[in-house]
């Protein structure tokens, strides 16, 4: 009988510390080429990533946008995900909203011109995405070119 | 059976107890996820940051470059760290000058150190294949670079080596500004070009704050020994901060910048000069 109740605990003791929310780890290197790719004259950038997107994580990738050149931005993600929040912010005093998807209904690219070096926040998440125990991928593909003026 | 109900209610209790644990370690992992902020640093390749400060106005001049015979020279794991984003730096320079024999020698000891230090993925074969095939053309060498820096990074962001990449970007950037400033025809005294080595102070910014945060404290405290001139140098002149501005124009893209600042002279760079060029000496080790 002893025996039995052993195993009884240690089976419920299972059981349950299976119903914790355990993140799954897995390598997203390169989900970034999947991402919509920049026109043909846009050169890629070093600036992409491939992250691994959790629920209610922002991901912040601090980057240097040099000036005179344009960037065209585009991020996507495991569909499980739903939309990609994506939001440009101004790494300064005043950390200005440079750009947000939201408001374009989630657009997945845009294309930015660059006046003058600047450092910019890029942020990316996961809105809709509720799912306590797994991970997912995602991308942001940075590509530029020399401004014209 | 006294002590077998006695055990069942030990049992019922221990389950209790470890159904509200579970119930709490939830909650509290659902609050702090809400709050969870991740952040990763992104620095320019040294082919980036050399093609932005030389915007096609220096010569080749292939003396600068690292010897790749001084490689064996490079002991540490810092030094070999810092050796490696140096030689892609030389790669690049090489590269963009359409110099494909020299670009395919630094390929090589690239290929070689990043080996040794289990820099790569396993596509790394491909590429060393596709480096072999493409030695004459220079628009392909140019885009196995791409490749090849990429594969570099993101294999170091997938498997949390961000001290590591911290190390390589820095020697990236110190070599590219080497190269930068002293190649010839290197106009020091152009307002543009000397506005574009004062923009470098945001990566060098970005670098700083990867030594603090990714470095372990004796790598930590031999960088910043290293770069103290340079941060010096960088500092020399204090920039009053402008407020980054931000329209759409009519095609949808957005138009970013700071407002036009007045007509004034970009401060000299002399002592950045000095500096880059004082560092650099002294990881090269010739």
């Amino acid at each position: 009988m002893k025996t039995i109740f052993t195993r009884l605990i240690l089976l419920s003791a299972l059981l349950l510390a299976g119903g914790l929310p355990q993140v799954k780890a897995q390598s997203c290197r390169g989900y970034d080429k999947r991402c919509e790719s920049a026109p043909k004259h846009f050169e890629a950038s070093s600036l992409t990533r491939s992250v691994t997107v959790r629920k209610a994580r922002k991901t912040v990738i601090n980057q240097v946008f040099y000036g005179d050149r344009e960037y065209f931005v585009s991020v996507c993600g495991h569909r499980r995900l739903g939309k990609i929040h994506f939001r440009l912010i101004s790494d300064d005093e005043d950390q200005m909203v440079l750009y947000d998807n939201a408001v374009d209904n989630f657009k997945e690219t845009q294309l930015f011109v660059i006046q003058n070096t600047m450092k910019v926040k890029l942020e990316l998440s996961a809105p809709h995405y509720f799912d306590d125990r797994n991970a997912e991928c995602a991308g942001v593909q940075i590509h530029y070119h020399r401004s014209d003026r | 059976m006294k002590q077998f109900s006695a055990m069942k209610q030990t049992t019922v209790a221990l389950l209790m107890m470890m159904g509200s644990w579970m119930t709490t370690t939830a909650q509290d992992i659902a609050v702090s996820q809400e709050e969870m902020v991740v952040e990763y640093y992104a620095v320019p390749s040294p082919e980036e940051i050399l093609s932005y400060i030389h915007n096609n106005e220096i010569t080749y001049t292939p003396k600068l470059m690292n010897s790749p015979t001084n490689s064996d020279k490079y002991q540490t794991s810092k030094e070999r760290l810092v050796a490696f984003g140096m030689y892609l730096a030389d790669m690049a320079y090489a590269g963009s000058f359409e110099q494909s024999g020299t670009a395919l020698r630094y390929f090589e000891v690239t290929e070689r150190s990043g080996k040794s230090m289990n820099l790569f993925p396993a596509e790394i074969e491909g590429l060393v294949e596709r480096m072999l095939n493409n030695m004459n053309r220079i628009d392909s060498i140019n885009n196995i670079y791409d490749e090849l820096y990429l594969m570099v990074i993101a294999n170091l962001h997938d498997t949390d080596r961000f001290g590591e990449y911290a190390l390589i970007s820095a020697g990236g950037f110190i070599e590219a500004l080497y190269l930068a400033l002293n190649s010839s025809d290197s106009d020091l005294k152009e307002d543009g070009f000397r506005m574009r080595v004062w923009d470098q102070k945001m990566i060098l910014d970005q670098l700083k704050s990867m030594f603090n945060k990714y470095l372990n404290e004796t790598q930590k405290a031999q960088v910043m020994k290293d770069f103290e001139g340079v941060f010096a140098a960088f500092d020399e002149f204090a920039k009053s901060p402008q407020a980054t501005t931000s329209n759409k124009r009519d095609d949808g893209a957005m138009v970013l910048g700071a407002a036009p600042a007045k007509a004034k002279a970009v401060n000299p760079i002399e002592n950045i000069h000095q500096e880059i060029n004082l560092l650099r000496a002294k990881w090269v080790r010739e």
